[in-house]
């Protein structure tokens, strides 16, 4: 076998992870941190091992059916205020796109997941049924509006999340809903 | 232990003193240590899986950094040891230089896993598995020895295009004729392995490594065909049936004809023609099975007629494993198709008796013609 093509393809393989290594670092290390609150959870994949699933709860953003491919973030990093429809040719200075080619397509913007050791992905897993925590997960934004979730951790439910969360589910929005109380009641003579 | 028989036939007077030598010089010169050969396959692969549960375990006590250094230095230094070892390695044990590059591209196959966790990021699996084989299937295919190498190569090819194609339909836009017969293409893509692997084989010190390549190639052309013919007797295709459906059926085909004459044309002889003639009847059946959607009969008729013309190409080519193998799979599906055309049987006491007749039958008449026609192995099986 010629020497020249034997030393090729041995050094291909080292070259090729090296150079993906490298730009891996360089691409995870880039970028703007933001903290979005996060709900949800899944475990595992066989290749690449544990992590936990989560659904994004971008602030000011409710889906309705249809899922937003990019969004615009405001705020004074890392504190996230909004997040907004970004449309097609609008100018923002902090955007996020879902990569279509990636895991979850056109959910990108929806779901996320992040690895974690075998173990920390238990307890997480745990915390996150929990209800009396708010999970919140550190991304990584860039300009071209890729991002990569970095950190996660909980803080105690606001007085404001826990009203909420304590709230009768399809609470009645409508003054006049046949099922509410009367508002006036009747006095007996 | 034939060393022992051999010198118990001499002491029984059966064989004399220069007979007993030659067969022992004869047994030594052919000695095939199978024992010392499935420790080396189960070394490897125990390492292999090993890699794959050490990095899914993930340690997070360990900084990433020094995770992947570690990693990628030892995938270093195996690819050190192969460069400069390869000659004297092989000479002691093919195998060893087997399990080396077999642990090699395990070792690089997890890395992708290992980046994924330490930068958090991922990606559908066929794009690490297409960046791995554009990285390690040129060493796979200038060092390999054996099945394993083999099985890595065409193995991660398959895995890649089924991958992929799972990806496409989750995620794809477009389910247009182009986008289907581009996804017929590259589901076929792994049988270019065959003719490369019949052209390679003679012009190569590592003959073993390209049958097996060819041979499983091979299989995968037969498995393609016989799941076809099994889905359009489940009627398993889109119920619209599609024009689309049916060219991108035409299309993997058409991949499958050309792999088929490349092999014919790379490896001139009766077994290279007879391998060939499979392998372009198999995509034959691809577009056929489309059109015999949901006709249970016909459909399994197709089904005999790859099996019959598998059995009758390796009785010309004297492949007498693959002979075996065809009848008994004809005769399974006989029974499992006696069970589609009559699903009452199981339900009387006359009918299970019946069926019971019938398998017993078949089972008969397949272990009689396996026996009697089957063919004295040739030099080479398919």
């Amino acid at each position: 076998m010629n020497r020249a093509a034997r030393l090729a393809v041995t050094a291909l393989p080292l070259l090729g992870l090296g150079a993906l290594w490298a730009q891996s670092d360089r691409t995870y290390h880039t970028g703007t941190e933001w903290e979005v609150p996060i709900e949800g959870y899944d475990p595992r994949d066989y290749l690449r091992g544990h992590y936990v699933e989560f659904a994004y709860d971008w602030p000011g953003v409710f889906y309705d059916g249809i899922v937003p491919e990019a969004l615009c973030l405001t705020g004074k990093a890392p504190r996230l205020e909004r997040a907004e429809w970004l449309k097609e040719g609008q100018s923002c200075a902090h955007p996020v796109r879902a990569d279509l080619s990636g895991v979850y397509g056109s959910n990108a913007l929806m779901r996320g997941r992040l690895y974690i050791g075998q173990e920390r992905a238990e307890a997480l897993q745990q915390q996150l049924q929990n209800r009396a925590h708010r999970g919140i997960v550190t991304i990584r934004q860039r300009d071209d509006g890729s991002f990569t979730p970095i950190s996660i951790r909980f803080r105690p439910l606001t007085p404001a999340e826990r009203a909420e969360r304590d709230a009768p589910p399809n609470q009645p929005l409508d003054p006049f809903d046949p099922l509410a109380p009367p508002a006036v009641m009747e006095q007996a003579p | 232990m034939s060393a022992r028989k051999i010198a118990q036939w001499h002491d029984a007077g059966l064989i004399d003193a220069a007979t007993r030598d030659r067969l022992l010089a004869h047994e030594s010169a052919h000695a095939r240590p199978l024992v010392l050969w499935a420790v080396w396959g189960i070394g490897a692969l125990a390492i292999g899986l090993g890699f794959v549960s050490v990095v899914a375990a993930n340690w997070e006590e360990i900084p990433g950094l020094v995770r992947l250094g570690v990693h990628l230095a030892l995938t270093g230094g195996l690819l050190a040891a192969l460069f400069l070892r390869e000659d004297r390695l092989t000479e002691r044990s093919p195998w060893a230089t087997e399990a080396l590059v077999f642990a090699i591209a395990a070792l690089g196959l997890t890395f992708f896993g290992h980046l994924g966790q330490v930068y958090q990021t991922s990606s559908p699996l066929w794009q690490p598995l297409a960046l791995w084989l554009a990285l390690f299937a040129p060493l796979l295919l200038l060092t390999g020895r054996g099945w394993p190498t083999a099985l890595a190569v065409l193995g991660g090819a398959v895995w890649c295009v089924w991958e992929y194609a799972d990806a496409a339909g989750q995620f794809g836009a477009g389910r247009d004729t182009a986008w289907r017969v581009w996804l017929a293409f590259v589901m076929a893509l792994p049988l270019a392995f065959a003719p490369l692997a019949a052209w390679m084989r003679a012009r190569s010190l590592r003959a073993q490594f390209w049958l097996r390549l060819e041979q499983l190639a091979f299989a995968y052309a037969v498995a393609g065909g016989s799941l076809a013919c099994t889905f359009a007797s489940l009627g398993g295709f889109s119920e619209a049936r599609p024009v689309g459906e049916f060219v991108a059926m035409l299309t993997s085909g058409a991949v499958a004809a050309a792999a088929g004459g490349g092999v014919a044309l790379a490896r001139p002889g009766v077994s290279g023609r007879m391998a060939g003639a499979i392998i372009a009847g198999a995509g034959a059946v691809l577009p056929a099975a489309f059109i015999l959607d949901s006709q249970t009969l016909l459909a399994a008729q197709l089904f005999f007629m790859l099996w019959a013309g598998i059995a009758a190409a390796a009785l010309a080519a004297a492949w007498r494993g693959v002979f075996q193998l065809a009848v008994a799979v004809i005769a399974l599906r006989l029974i499992i198709l006696s069970f589609e055309l009559a699903g009452d049987l199981l339900t009387s006491g006359f009918g299970l008796i019946l069926a019971g007749v019938m398998i017993l039958g078949v089972a008969w008449l397949a272990v009689r013609v396996s026996k009697r026609f089957a063919p004295r192995d040739g030099e080479d099986a398919a």
